[in-house]
C-alpha cells in the first residue's frame, strides 16, 4: 500500500497576506499507512484570519505527530470522530475567547481527511470543499453557507444562489460562533481515486470539467505530477482574476 | 482680513498639521508592528522535539510526507 499526497498554496493577485493554511502528512505505521490532509481558509473579511487558520492546522499537525502514533494500536473510527469533533470545538472556543479578549475577530474553515490503511474520515466546517475524483468529480462535503442552506430548504434556486450577494456568508466556521457542528463522514479508499481538498479561492473560477480533466488519477500518478497540475490550475485561477487566496491539496491511495 | 485673524488661521493650520503628523505616525507604527508579527510568507515547518519523534518511532511510526504551511509566526497556544 502506498499513499501519494501533495499541496500548494498561493497568495493570489489581490490580497496582501495569504490567510490560508495547509497540511499534508503521510506516515508508515506498524500496521500500514496513515495520512492527514487538511486545508483551512482564514476568513477574508475578518482580521487575523491567518492566525486562526494556522492555529487549527498546527493543532491537527501536532496531534498527528505526537498523539496519533499512540492511538493507532487501538484505532477506532467512532472514537476518532468524537475526538476530532472535540478538538474542533476546543479550537473554536479558544479562538472565540482570544478574539473577545483582544478585540479581534478571527475565523477559519477547517476541512480535511484522516486516512488509516484503506479507510478514511472527512471532517468539515465552512465552505472549503473535498472532492472525490474517480470516473467523475463529486463533492463529498456540504458548503456551510447561507445560500446552500436556503437552496436545501427550497427558499432559493441553485441559479439564484450563484449570484446572491450573501453567497460567501457562512453559517458556521471555527472562531466566530459559540457552537460548531462539524460534518464527519467515514469511507473506504479506492484505487485510482484522488481526493482533493481546496479553499473556495481555488474552485470559484474553475469548472468541474477542468478540475476533473486535470486532476484525474491518470494525471496525478506521482507527487511530481500532482504538484505540476496543481500549480498549472493555480496559475489559471490567477489569470482569471480570482481575488482570494488559493489553496489545494491532493491525496491518493494505491492499495 | 486683520493681522490677528491671519495669525489665528495660521495657528489653527499649524495645530491641524501637527495633529495629523502625530496621528499618522501612530497609525504607521501600529501597522508596522502588525506587519512584523504576521508577514513571513514562507513555509513554516515546525520541528518536534527529538524525544517525541523517537517515542513515535518506537511505535513503528515514520513520517514520509511532512508539509505544514502557515503564514504567521504568532501563536495563541504556546
Amino acid at each position: 500500500m502506498k499513499y501519494i499526497a501533495a499541496c500548494d498554496t498561493d497568495i493570489g493577485i489581490t490580497k496582501k497576506i495569504n490567510q490560508d493554511s495547509v497540511c499534508v502528512k503521510t506516515a508508515k505505521t506498524s500496521t500500514g499507512m496513515a495520512a492527514l490532509v487538511m486545508v483551512c481558509d482564514g476568513m477574508g473579511g475578518l482580521s487575523r484570519g491567518e492566525l486562526a487558520s494556522a492555529e487549527v492546522v498546527r493543532s491537527f499537525a501536532e496531534w498527528f505527530d505526537t498523539e496519533f502514533p499512540f492511538e493507532l494500536p487501538d484505532w477506532d473510527w467512532q472514537t476518532a470522530a468524537h475526538n476530532v469533533i472535540s478538538r474542533l470545538r476546543r479550537l473554536n472556543a479558544m479562538l472565540v475567547h482570544y478574539g473577545s479578549h483582544n478585540n479581534l475577530q478571527l475565523g477559519t474553515t477547517a476541512t480535511g481527511i484522516i486516512a488509516v490503511n484503506s479507510e478514511y474520515m472527512t471532517f468539515h466546517v465552512g465552505d472549503s470543499r473535498i472532492y472525490k475524483i474517480s470516473d467523475k468529480l463529486s463533492q463529498i462535503t456540504d458548503d456551510h453557507t447561507y445560500v446552500n442552506r436556503a437552496v436545501k430548504m427550497g427558499k432559493m434556486t441553485p441559479e439564484e444562489a450563484l449570484s446572491d450577494p450573501r453567497r460567501n456568508a457562512l453559517v458556521q466556521c471555527i472562531g466566530v460562533t459559540g457552537e460548531v457542528a462539524p460534518e464527519i463522514r467515514l469511507g473506504n479508499l479506492e484505487n485510482d481515486v484522488t481526493y482533493m481538498v481546496c479553499s473556495d479561492g481555488f474552485r470559484h473560477v474553475l469548472t468541474e470539467k477542468e478540475i476533473f480533466d486535470e486532476l484525474s488519477a491518470k494525471n496525478t500518478s506521482t507527487k511530481k505530477n500532482m504538484q505540476s497540475k496543481m500549480r498549472q490550475l493555480i496559475e489559471t485561477v490567477k489569470n482569471r482574476a480570482e481575488s482570494d487566496n488559493i489553496t489545494v491539496a491532493l491525496f491518493r491511495a494505491e492499495l | 482680513m486683520t493681522t490677528g485673524e491671519i495669525l489665528v488661521i495660521a495657528a489653527s493650520a499649524a495645530v491641524f498639521v501637527i495633529i495629523n503628523i502625530i496621528m499618522w505616525t501612530m497609525i504607521s507604527k501600529k501597522e508596522r508592528k502588525i506587519r512584523e508579527r504576521t508577514t513571513p510568507p514562507h513555509d513554516i515547518n515546525e520541528k518536534l522535539s527529538d524525544g517525541v519523534m523517537e517515542a513515535a518511532a518506537v511505535e513503528g511510526f515514520k513520517l514520509i510526507e511532512n508539509t505544514v504551511i502557515v503564514h504567521t509566526n504568532e501563536r495563541i497556544i504556546s
